[in-house]
Parts: structure tokens; sequence; C-alpha cells
């Protein structure tokens, strides 16, 4: 009887030491233009801090062609990304991507984007062909602007200017002292500058509002076949539970996540 | 009918003449120009104080994705240019534009241009040198506002913040600086020096009265490298953190570093630039750098004990734990 106990007790040991020796380690390859972090190092010390108790890698990659082919020899791996990015894939074909978790900010999942100037002006058709400072990348700031213009039945002309700055702070800098005629930025950037300079906040005038914007998502290739995969998952959900974690998602703009229902 | 006969006519002259006149135009043109005539009718010549430096190389790359127009390099590291060599370039290429990187390449591109457009960037106290009416620029030092709202929402617990500052080169700037930052309700306290034998005491001085010490460029402050060395020794002996202008400033252990972002110049200089092309009106001569680029030094931040909003991390570009 105790023969057949240390049996079943060694077998078990020499399966899940076998599982764990040809589990291959699994990553978190990271892209996200629109993260005003451009230095990874603090991100990649954060996380390796924040996974170093496990066999994980984090990867950040901050160009969209490298990360796209990249994207293109993977059939595992967990990737972080924003919500847009992942649609655009979609639209390419990336068809087994799978998203598992949002990320949440004061429990929200979604953020609008407002158009600011300092000149108050009859609608955002007056700022054709002028400067619009933002800190998301060209294509997206006039997707965005282009679904502005819509929702106030204008017709465009003529394109915006983007002059595309490092984060939020700086386009409203921008468009406060004269470097753009507009300012794209998150609602919470504006209500920030609210909080804290009420009086340069005052001289703005909110042009428009976009529709609601999907916070960045957690996707992976659809079916998970590494139990890596899933540990991995379940630490990077957990994020929110632990300080390092909550450093991690703090400087991603995030202060959690959210499951999203399959 | 007689009217369209003559119209015919005349728009049958009109594209025969137009047709000698770009092909002659065109056959004047190298062969790489000819599949591009509207981008080949400008040319900007780029001249850069020494491409080897990191900073003015990045300006010049992200100046040159951003703008697509014919580029004529000049580096003036490679090639020592005398302001006669410049002044035969300029008159052989004949360019739109001429893009001073440094100060170096404006103080010799300001001798040789008259009429062209001459647009600069990464000087130090642009104020310094004589600008034209047709000198454009991005200056070096973001508004006083930048470094006070980030202060603010990084370090709510941040009341008092001291600078030393000498009254020749800074006193302007500190009264502006003063009423800004009321706005967002920090207190400045100055200390004015004369000389740069005056700063250590100075900062004794003035390191009771203040919760962190604002560094700004001063050539009398930050007379050389001792100073800044003794600067930083001093405010770390009495627990007070610096806040600098510039990245340079962490390796001394200053807290914060906001300095202005050399792609964002380099992409401004370029819209500047498309709009004198498009001959668009500019409504500022010089502009301040529309982008900032923060360093946080966490290690620091903690040894302090200060007090972190987390929320205003993700405004950070680099953070050093």
């Amino acid at each position: 009887m105790i023969d057949n106990k240390v049996g079943m007790i060694l077998l078990l040991l020499t399966l899940c030491l076998g599982q764990k020796s040809i589990a291959a380690p699994s990553s978190l390859y990271f892209y996200n233009p629109e993260s005003n972090l451009n230095d990874f190092r603090s991100l990649k010390t954060g996380f390796d801090n924040y996974l170093s108790f496990g066999t994980y890698k984090f990867q950040p990659f901050d160009n969209q062609e490298t990360f796209e082919q990249f994207l293109k020899t993977r059939k595992n791996g967990v990737f972080f990304m924003s919500s847009w990015h992942y649609q655009n894939l979609l639209k390419q074909g990336y068809v087994n991507l799978q998203p598992i978790l949002v990320g949440t900010l004061n429990g929200e999942f979604t953020y609008t984007k407002v158009l600011s100037t300092k000149k108050n002006i009859k609608n955002i058709g007056k700022l054709q062909g002028k400067r619009i400072a933002s800190a998301a990348n060209q294509d997206y700031t006039q997707k965005i602007l282009k679904s502005m213009a819509a929702q106030q039945n204008l017709k465009l002309n003529k394109a915006f200017k983007v002059l595309t700055v490092p984060k939020d702070i700086d386009a409203l800098m921008s468009v406060l002292f004269g470097m753009a005629q507009g300012a794209l930025t998150a609602r919470t950037s504006l209500t920030t500058l609210a909080i804290l300079n009420p009086r340069k906040y005052r001289l703005l005038h909110q042009q428009a509002e976009s529709q609601a914007i999907i916070l960045p998502l957690i996707i992976v290739y659809k079916p998970i076949t590494q139990s890596t995969t899933q540990q991995l998952l379940n630490m990077i959900e957990n994020m929110p539970n632990s300080p390092i974690g909550k450093e991690i998602l703090a400087m991603l703009g995030l202060d959690g996540w959210k499951k999203i229902l399959q | 009918m007689n009217n369209i006969y003559h119209w015919h006519k005349r728009f049958i002259t009109k594209v025969i003449i137009t047709t000698i006149v770009l092909g002659t135009l065109i056959s004047c043109q190298p062969q790489s120009y000819k599949d591009s005539p509207k981008t080949d009718e400008h040319r900007v010549l780029i001249i850069n104080s020494d491409k080897s430096v990191e900073k003015y190389a990045t300006i010049q790359r992200e100046f040159k994705a951003e703008i697509a127009v014919k580029n004529i390099e000049m580096d003036f590291a490679s090639r020592e240019l005398s302001t006669a060599t410049l002044q035969k370039q300029v008159t052989s290429i004949q360019p739109t534009i001429i893009y001073a990187i440094g100060s170096k390449a404006y103080l010799q591109a300001s001798k040789v241009t008259k009429d062209t457009p001459l647009i600069f960037s990464s000087m130090i106290n642009w104020r310094r040198f004589d600008m034209g009416t047709h000198t454009y620029g991005i200056s070096l030092e973001l508004p006083a506002e930048m470094l006070l709202f980030m202060c603010r929402y990084l370090f709510p617990d941040i009341q008092t913040l001291g600078i030393l500052y000498s009254q020749h080169h800074n006193r302007q700037w500190f009264e502006h600086a003063m009423s800004q930052a009321e706005e967002v309700g920090i207190t400045l306290q100055g200390k004015t020096i004369k000389s740069s034998d005056e700063t250590a005491h100075a900062l004794k001085a003035l390191l009771p009265q203040v919760d962190a010490i604002w560094l700004i460029s001063d050539p009398i402050v930050l007379y050389d490298t001792k100073q800044v060395q003794n600067i930083f020794t001093e405010s770390a002996t009495n627990q007070k953190p610096i806040f600098a202008y510039n990245a340079l400033f962490i390796k001394y252990g200053a807290v914060l570093t906001i300095a202005a972002d050399i792609e964002t110049m380099g992409r401004q200089a370029a819209g500047i630039a498309r709009d004198i092309l498009k001959q668009q009106p500019i409504d500022e001569q010089v502009q301040f750098p529309a982008g900032s680029h923060i360093t946080l030094n966490l290690k620091k931040v903690h040894e302090y004990g200060m007090t972190i909003n987390h929320a205003a991390l993700s405004s950070v570009e680099r953070i050093i734990q």
C-alpha cells in the first residue's frame, strides 16, 4: 500500500517535472505606440521583477512593422496592444488572435478623446489644414478627427496637419502656447489639467469628443496550447494585487484588467 | 462656332507653349528629379553643427522623414567649413530654405543668408543670437509651465521650489515663472547671485526654505562641473531633491528632469519648412518645443521619502528604478 503511494507520488513528480522541463517559457510581447514610455528599460525592469518567479520574458517592440512581422511567425505567446491595432490586425487576416483581458482605468474599460482649441471656432471644419498636436500616431489621429467631423456632418476637403508629440500634456501645452491650433487628447488628460491648472484649462474650448475607445488589450493566439501561457495570463490579471504590478500598470496608464467573456 | 474655333486654337497654342516650357525645365534637371517635378522645385540645405552627436543626428533624421523635399546636407564636424566655402555652396545650390542644427551651424548660416528663410533648432538660449526677418526656429527651452505642471502632478506634496539664478541671465524668466507657479499652487523662492562664487552661500540660505531645488539653465549658477557637483552634494545632505532641465543631471542625482523632446523638435522644424514652402502664414517666429522628455529617478524618490502620484507615471518617458 505504502509502496503504491510512493510510486504514485514519484509518478506525479516525474510528470510534473517532465512537464516543466518541456514547457517553453512564455513571453509577453508589447507594442503600444500610444504609450508614453519610449524607453522600455523601466517597463522591462518592472515586468522582469514582477514575473521573476516564473520562466517568463517581456519583449517590447518600438516599431509596428517589426512587431507585425514577428507576429506572423508566432503561434503562441501573449501580446499587449492597443484595441485600434488589434482591429487593424483582424482586417489584415489575423483571425486567430483572441483578446483575453482589457485594461481598465477607474473602473472603465473605455475612454474618449477630445479635440480642444484655444480659439473658439464654429466647427472643426475650421481646423482643416491646421496643425493638431496628438500623442497618437498620424493614421490613428487622422481617423479620429475624420470621425469627429462625420459626427458634426462635415465633409473635409483638406487633411489636418498632425504634429505627433510624446504625450497628452505636450499636446495641451502645444495648443496653449501656439505650437498647434488644436490638441487631441484623452478626456482624462483634460480633467487632470482642470484640477492642476484651472486657469489654463479655462483657456481651452472643447470642439468635439470621439466615441468610446477601448483601452489596450491582452491578446493570445487561440487555442492556448501551453500551460505557461495560461499561467502568464493569470499573473497579468493579478497585477493590480501587487505593488510592483500596480506600478507597471500606472506606467501604462491603467489601474486594472477586466476579463473578456468569450 | 467661330468662337469655339478661336477658343480651341488658343487652347492648343497654350498646351504647346506649356509643353515646351515644361520640357525645357525638366531636361535641365538631373535624372533623379524627373519623377517628382513638384518637389524638385524646392531644396532644403541642412547644416548640422556635428552629426556625430546623437541628438543632432536624431533631429536631422526626424526632419528629413517629415519633409518630402530634396535635401542637401552639410556637416560642420566632418569638414571644417569657412564662411566663404558655405557662401559658395549656397550660391551654387540656391536652397529654398536653410535649416541650421546647433549654434555653430546657425552662426555660419546666418552670415550667408539674406532673403533665404533660415530655420534653427538645438541652440541654447537662442536670444543670444541675431535674428533676421526670415529667421524661424524652435527654442531648446521648454515653457516653465511644463515643469511646474509635472512637478505638481507627480509630487502633490511639493509646495515650495527654490531657484538659484543670476539677474543678468534669468531675471525676466524668473518673474514669469513666479506667476505661472501661482497657477498650479506652487511657491517659488528665488536667490540671485552675481558671480559663481556666491552659489554655495546662496544655496545654503535657500535650502531650509524650500521642499526641492529647481535647477535652471544659468551659466553663472552652473559655472563648472565642480559647482554642479557641490549643488547636488549640499542638497542631498539637506535631504532636498533636485529637479532639472536636462537628463544629464540624473547622473548627479536629480530626481526629475524635463527636457525638450529631440524628435518632436525635428518634426516641428519640418512643419515650419512645409509652411514656408506652401507660403502659409507662420504664427510664431520662434516656437517652444512641443514635446517634452521626462526622466524620473524612482530610486531617489524612495530615498528622499517623497510622496508620488502613481497615476502620473504614465506621463513619464523614462523611469529609473
